[in-house]
């Protein structure tokens, strides 16, 4: 029961205290999530960069007031990145790739507004799943966490491939030729066991690999608009009208199911430190996709296919603060910045901070519903906004969105070899999409890659023996789910052959 | 008519030395070697936050992440000595810029002042039957080269430092680097390790879990008074620290040089500056130039020593396979042509799908030849740099392998469309990309927004003029300004 009384006290630090004026929470929650949204929608600025360009204005605050405000930025980015994702194909976040899939591809059927609506209400539902898990379980979960080692995280990173199989069931070679294309791509730059440089032909610039971010906006950004410049006439659009109509309340209802589970895989996996968003929405839309009585229609503008992601990518931010606040250890490079940005205010998370600290931890919790509400009216208000821009002429709209890819790419490292990157992989992604190669695997790979890779070689170099990943029980049973979903969809799809050969 | 250009030239040295009395007459650069929120990074946003109000010039923190670093380095290299942009300079600078051959080196800079110091410490947990230093001498002498130390990469500072205490307590043991301090620490936490190298305000916040082993300094540590100096075991570890400070290209203006030194030594005193160093829980120091330099110079010296220690060629190129590049051209020009004759003889119907298949064997074949000069694996291990990149390659192989195997039955579904148009716009882009460093980001952007909503044929030349500036105004606007992202402002501006 301590812990109502923390939260209703956490409402109201909200409400105002001595120091604190009655309007300040809300106002800041309001304008946090504002920027968040942006933030997200923007390709190349990532949750980690609005943060650390917001600290500074946080400097004279009062540390609730700060936290809070950070807080609202941090949440609201997930929702902004589906966004893009849904209307021009960009995905702002690398989570949000998964939203794409089906999201874009109801777009181009002319509902985006169905598309959008059915997003921000499962990354809502999502975000309280996440802040609940959050605020009941967090230490339990974060005892969990601190179980993953080095040959969990490299099995983890394997489950996590292995949801291509079950992603694209038309093209799966096609699918497997681009998680191989992308897992090699992630091999460029310094080695982390012994830093030697690999495959950079000499360029200092490709040390840390190729920056993810531009290569992202270049995959999907670039790659869409050269395919859409190919496919499409100029003058005749195949849609001409794009209806901003949201989902029905009866459509909600059938998806429920895959919201709350993508809610609870978000908040799960998202606790885990280094995992984070990404595998959050790809697991939950595997998942979404093995349990659904009509799998077919996945990719082609499923709403169990937006709504899982995104309820995964929305619960995901709760469930990454909590090894920032019970352990403070960043789970991602957003909640490094929070971090730092807490130490500023002479907050330093971890174990002692509830504690010592317990008002403004409670504050930060009852923040995230409001912040979740503040997150739904702005994003209900906006998509009729977005529905509009995807309207603009296309020899309008493709040139600025390459501009604003381009700067984005920019911002990421303020380097113009990033601009190049994502020039590079932009033509890389139109010439695999036209020819059938999906590129979304090719992002998963990029993700996992580089984790399986280091986890893979901690655990060699700690425990000398390739046993361990057998032998740790963690490992032993992620490895038993990457086989499953590997090969089930596999030889359910022999046996559907087989039943269809024999009528 | 020479009377003229005499008087011109004299007044331009005048106006130059006006110029230069005046500095800083516009915004100061900091750069910084990490992505928003590191260490670095937050210590000069303090920094320029301070300094802006001190001298009524704003100091603008830029991050140029990558390359381990030597971007930043290199990018304060590239710049004119000017003073205006200052290198925030860690001690993390000394490894890489040693292990590299990049053409310049740590002599290649003026060292203004260090601000900041904290020594090295081990850090272990503080539930683990292995916490305090006895225990890890015991089990390291016990199980040679078991004991698990871990941190931040490869090569590192805090791996050097690892080195070094073995050397000096005469054991050895094993390192194991993580992509940050953060996840290392989460593994002691966890204890799928056992010792954490770092400094001792990692443990803040979370006393109940770890605990300082030992510090690297000469007494104990005022704020960390419980923790146990290395020399109370006997060991001669006492001054090593891990620094940070500010420079400038070698060459600036000597007046520029003390102006920012007294800026520096200003803002070390500042009350914000010391209550920020206090949360941090590092020491506030102010060590000036000339003492800067010695202490960067000689930790060079020992940082060369353990490196070669700890197996890194120092000064030389690792090996590297002879001509990348030439023999990815010759492999995917070898198997295409085979592929075409393939095709042509079978009279498979006509597609992509198989050569992009050969590229991909290309790429294979290429980063397994590529990866073979990589260096061998260590004693006692069986994977080297090249293992993992050869299991991706082959796997790459074996699915190209299986899609010209299955041709037939892929289906090409898509016909090809307006590729003409296509190939003219990636032409533009690539026009784009390469002039923007000469008439800078903007101006070129806007070119390419005009020439590309031109070959998309928007019929209105109205829209598109203004659609352009409008979209220039708002990069300059949130871009430029509000979120201060340097673009590249070319020739004119």
């Amino acid at each position: 029961m301590e812990l109502f009384a923390n939260l209703l006290s956490g409402f109201s630090a909200l409400l105002g205290t001595e120091t604190i004026p009655w309007w300040q929470p809300g106002t800041v929650i309001m304008i946090g999530i504002t920027i968040g949204i942006f933030v997200g929608v923007m390709p190349g600025l990532s949750a980690s960069t609005g943060l650390a360009l917001m600290v500074p204005f946080t400097f004279g605050m009062d540390p609730l007031i700060a936290i809070v405000f950070l807080v609202s930025i941090y949440t609201s980015c997930a929702y902004g990145g589906t966004i893009t994702a849904i209307a021009i194909n960009t995905p702002g976040t690398p989570a949000a790739v998964a939203v794409a899939m089906d999201g874009y591809s109801l777009t181009q059927q002319g509902q985006p507004g169905r598309a959008l609506g059915t997003s921000l209400l499962a990354n809502v539902m999502g975000g309280i799943t996440g802040s609940l898990i959050l605020i009941f379980f967090s230490f339990p979960i974060s005892k969990v966490a601190l179980k993953f080692g080095p040959p969990a995280f490299f099995s983890l990173a394997i489950f996590g491939l292995t949801i291509v199989a079950s992603m694209e069931s038309k093209n799966r070679t096609k699918a497997f030729f681009s998680t191989a294309l992308g897992l090699l791509f992630m091999t460029v730059g310094l080695d982390i066991i012994n830093a030697h440089p690999r495959f950079t032909f000499g360029r200092t610039e490709l040390f840390d690999g190729f920056s993810f971010i531009p290569a992202l906006i270049g995959l999907f950004a670039l790659g869409e608009i050269l395919l859409n410049i190919e496919k499409d006439t100029g003058v005749k659009t195949a849609v001409k009208t794009f209806s901003s109509k949201l989902p029905k309340f009866s459509e909600i209802w059938t998806i429920r199911k895959n919201i709350f589970k993508g809610g609870a895989i978000g908040a799960l996996v998202g606790a885990i430190p280094g995992a984070g968003a990404t595998i959050a929405a790809f697991v939950a839309y595997g998942e979404a996709k093995r349990s659904s009585k009509d799998p077919d229609k996945f990719g082609k503008g499923s709403l169990e296919g937006i709504a899982a992601p995104s309820a995964a990518a929305g619960a995901s931010e709760g469930g990454a603060l909590v090894p920032l606040l019970t352990l403070g250890i960043p789970g991602s490079a957003a909640t490094a910045v929070m971090i730092g940005a807490l130490t500023l205010h002479n907050i330093t998370p971890g174990p002692e901070l509830f504690s010592n600290n317990a008002q403004l931890v409670y504050a930060l919790f009852a923040s995230l519903p409001i912040g979740i509400a503040f997150m739904l009216l702005i994003g209900y208000l906006g998509t009729k906004i977005w529905v509009k821009l995807i309207a603009a002429p296309k020899a309008v709209l493709l040139p600025v969105i390459i501009a604003i890819a381009f700067v984005g790419s920019y911002a990421v490292k303020n380097t113009m070899f990033d601009v190049y990157v994502c020039l590079g992989f932009g033509i890389l992604g139109w010439v695999l999409r036209r020819n059938g190669f999906p590129t979304a695997p090719m992002v998963l790979a990029m993700i996992l890659g580089k984790m399986a890779e280091t986890n893979f070689r901690q655990a060699l170099l700690a425990e000398g023996t390739w046993t361990v990943f057998f032998t740790n029980p963690l490992s032993l049973g992620l490895l038993i789910l990457a086989f499953l979903s590997l090969f089930i969809p596999l030889y359910k799809e022999k046996k559907m052959k087989e039943l269809k050969s024999n009528l | 008519m020479i009377k003229k250009i005499l008087y011109c030239i004299a007044f331009s040295f005048i106006s130059f030395s006006f110029l230069s009395a005046e500095y800083p007459d516009k915004p100061v650069k900091i750069i910084v070697h990490t992505k928003p929120g590191g260490a670095v990074d937050l210590m000069a946003r303090q920094f320029a936050q301070i300094a802006g109000q001190i001298s009524d010039q704003s100091f603008v923190v830029v991050n140029k992440p990558g390359g381990s670093g030597l971007l930043a380095l290199a990018n304060v290299y590239n710049e004119k000595a000017d003073g205006y942009s200052i290198l925030a300079f860690p001690a993390a600078y000394l490894a890489p810029i040693q292990t590299t051959n990049i053409g310049f080196g740590l002599e290649d800079f003026e060292y203004l002042a260090c601000l900041t110091i904290s020594p090295e410490a081990i850090i272990t947990n503080r539930y683990a039957d292995i916490k305090s230093l006895d225990q890890i001498l015991d089990f390291a002498k016990a199980h040679p080269n078991e004991q698990k130390w871990c941190g931040p990469g490869s090569g590192s500072l805090d791996h050097l430092m690892a080195v070094k205490i073995w050397d000096k307590a005469g054991i050895t043991a094993k390192w194991i680097p993580y992509g940050g301090g953060g996840p290392a620490i989460a593994s002691v936490m966890g204890k799928h390790n056992h010792v954490y190298v770092g400094n001792p305000e990692d443990i803040i916040g979370r006393k109940e879990n770890l605990t300082i082993a030992a510090i690297a300094s000469p007494e104990r540590h005022p704020t960390f008074p419980d923790a146990p100096t290395f020399k109370e075991f006997g060991i001669d570890l006492t001054s090593d620290v891990m620094w940070r400070g500010f420079a400038v290209k070698k060459g600036t203006n000597p007046e520029i040089v003390s102006y920012l030194i007294e800026l520096l030594k200003t803002v070390s005193t500042d009350p914000t500056w010391k209550q920020f160093i206090k949360t941090t829980g590092v020491q506030g120091v102010f060590i000036q130039d000339d003492e800067f330099q010695e202490m960067v110079f000689r930790d060079a010296e020992s940082s060369k020593t353990y490196l070669s220690k700890a197996g890194f060629s120092v000064g030389k190129e690792p090996p590297t396979a002879p001509m990348p590049v030439l023999f990815i051209i010759v492999t995917i020009l070898i198997i295409s042509s085979v592929i075409f004759y393939y095709i042509k003889k079978k009279g498979i119907e006509k597609s992509n799908i198989p050569f992009i298949a050969g590229v991909g064997l290309s790429i294979a074949i290429s980063f397994t030849y590529i990866s073979n000069y990589f260096p061998v694996p260590r004693e006692g291990t069986t994977v080297g740099a090249a293992t993992v990149p050869q299991v991706w390659a082959l796997f790459l192989a074996f699915v190209s392998l299986l899609i010209l195997y299955q041709l037939k039955t892929l289906s090409n579904s898509s016909k090809p469309g307006q590729v003409p148009l296509v190939l003219k716009l990636v032409g533009i882009l690539f026009g784009y990309v390469f002039i923007i460093s000469f008439i800078g980001f903007l101006p070129a952007t806007f070119f390419m927004l005009i020439a590309g909503m031109m070959i998309l044929k928007h019929g209105n030349i109205k829209t598109i003029f203004l659609t352009s500036a409008v979209v220039i105004l708002f990069m300059y606007g949130i871009f430029y300004k509000v979120l201060q992202v340097p673009l590249p402002m070319g020739m004119f501006f």
